[in-house]
């Protein structure tokens, strides 16, 4: 099983920076290029969409660790038509040199692959023909020489490499969805993202006998056992949380949850969507929060299984970055339960919001959702190995 | 006054539009500084005067001003509180703070 540190599925439909180092996106350039498309979606209920303006470049960045030298990334990508200009869908970058991940898609719809200032390494693949394709790579800057691996479709490409940068380390804020090149002109789609910092796990689940996967989002669907004896916790018009509070994506302010006085043992329980998937690899929680007003306050948002046996918090703090005006978001990569992740105890789960040891300004809780990374059946391995 | 952010007297109003580019935290605005080849210098008297002397953060601490400078040339304002334990750094983007680097 791959040792994911982040699965993104788009199903959140957000486009922000806001929350931070442990928020969405590490960086967005051109917010106007970047939207969410519901119709053109690989998995799931929705896909990142970037159109490059061939004016300025254009691009949304995830976040990674401090100091990784290694990033493997799986993800599926759309085009329904041929850049006028060779154009870059995604790039890794350091803060100085050229020890990039550069890959373009050219006019004839092909795509390519480059290290830095390395030998440009085509694939022969055309990939604008409005089909789904799955991009693999494993980007390593740790040595002397950079060396990107790649895969299109299942099939590997010859190596990108580069012996002419130094830097040791990737930029937080990585890898660019998009180009850093502000005459690109691409128009992609991106689903179901995956990133590792572990070089075995490239391409990711194929170790496991997987040639595809898939990301899913699931959505609080019903009440749990809340403990909120005092009603602290209410919605915006201080009647008793639902469910339906904080399960719109991408989030919205007409209906919430608050804590209006702290308490530290006092929560809201929600009931999460259940799969039929029966192997789960992972599972990304995601919360869209703000505050009645920007004075410090706290709370938390934590994913339980059905024995309350705490998985881990989406996020715990303080959630007053800004008043009402603004939505925040945190992403974080939940632990496995012990044994891993099952239908069963995934089925199980639930969301529990509240814990507030500092409710003025009040906490508010707009969104939860969590984003599922799942493989999908063996079947076509099994079957290239017959015949 | 503080505003709906919490800070007082910024963004400045006058202050360059900020590119179209927005940043979840520090070390992302400096690699993305550094990589695109901008640089910086402390503000001239009247910058400093213009844009950061009654500019305060959310705790209502008075900041130290720095410019950051495009490669084009054109001069950023960017602000850091004084207080050592907190270091917020006001930005031109919202929501205008991007949090505290220590404390």
């Amino acid at each position: 099983m791959p040792t994911l540190v982040r699965v993104e599925g788009m199903e959140h439909q957000v486009a922000s920076t806001n929350g931070g180092a442990t928020g969405l996106w590490g960086q967005i350039v051109t917010a106007s290029s970047i939207s969410f498309d519901t119709t053109i979606k690989h998995t799931g209920l929705a896909s990142l969409k970037v159109v490059e303006s061939g004016a300025a470049a254009c691009g949304i960045y995830p976040i990674i660790a401090a100091s990784q030298n290694v990033i493997v990334g799986s993800m599926y990508i759309y085009m329904d038509a041929n850049p006028s200009v060779n154009s870059r869908i995604m790039c890794s970058f350091v803060t100085a040199g050229v020890g990039a991940t550069l890959c373009d898609v050219t006019t004839a719809g092909v795509i390519r692959m480059q290290c830095g200032d390395g030998t440009v390494q085509s694939s022969g693949i055309t990939v604008t023909d409005a089909a789904w394709h799955r991009l693999d790579w494993y980007s390593d800057i740790s040595g002397a020489t950079k060396t990107v691996k790649w895969t299109v479709d299942g099939v590997a490409q010859t190596d990108a490499t580069s012996t002419t940068n130094t830097a040791t380390a990737y930029n937080t804020a990585n890898p660019a969805l998009g180009s850093n090149i502000s005459t690109h002109t691409a128009t992609c789609w991106y689903d179901c993202l995956l990133l590792s910092h572990i070089a075995a796990d490239y391409p990711i689940g194929v170790a496991d006998g997987y040639d595809h996967y898939k990301v899913l989002g699931f959505l609080p669907d019903g009440a749990g056992t809340d403990n909120n004896p005092s009603s602290y916790l209410q919605d915006e018009a201080g009647n008793a949380p639902l469910f339906s509070d904080i399960n719109e994506w991408p989030s919205e302010a007409t209906d919430y949850i608050r804590q209006i006085t702290l308490e530290s043992t006092h929560y809201a329980e929600f009931t999460l969507e259940d799969t039929t998937e029966t192997t789960i690899w992972d599972v990304q929680g995601v919360l869209a929060y703000t505050s009645e007003a920007t004075q410090a306050n706290n709370g938390t948002t934590r994913i339980v299984l059905s024995d309350g046996t705490t998985v881990e918090d989406i996020f715990s703090g303080d959630m007053s970055d800004g008043s009402t005006t603004n939505h925040f978001y945190k992403s974080n990569l939940l632990t496995r339960p012990a044994g891993g992740w099952t239908q069963t105890n995934f089925n199980g789960s639930k969301v529990r919001i509240g814990f507030a040891t500092d409710a003025t300004p009040d906490p508010y809780w707009l969104g939860v959702l969590l984003q599922v990374a799942v493989p999908v059946s063996a079947d076509t391995l099994f079957a290239q190995a017959l015949f | 006054m503080p505003n709906e952010w919490g800070l007082t007297n910024w963004p400045p109003t006058d202050a360059p539009p900020w590119i179209d580019a927005t940043f979840g935290y520090w070390r992302a605005l400096v690699e993305f500084l550094q990589m695109e080849g901008w640089t910086y210098e402390a503000p001239t008297p009247a910058e400093r005067n213009k844009w950061f002397r009654d500019a305060r953060d959310g705790d209502d601490h008075k900041v130290n001003g720095i410019i950051v400078i495009s490669p084009a040339g054109v001069r950023y304002p960017f602000a850091v509180c004084t207080d050592l334990s907190h270091l917020e750094l006001l930005i031109l983007w919202p929501p205008y703070s991007a949090g505290t680097l220590s404390g």
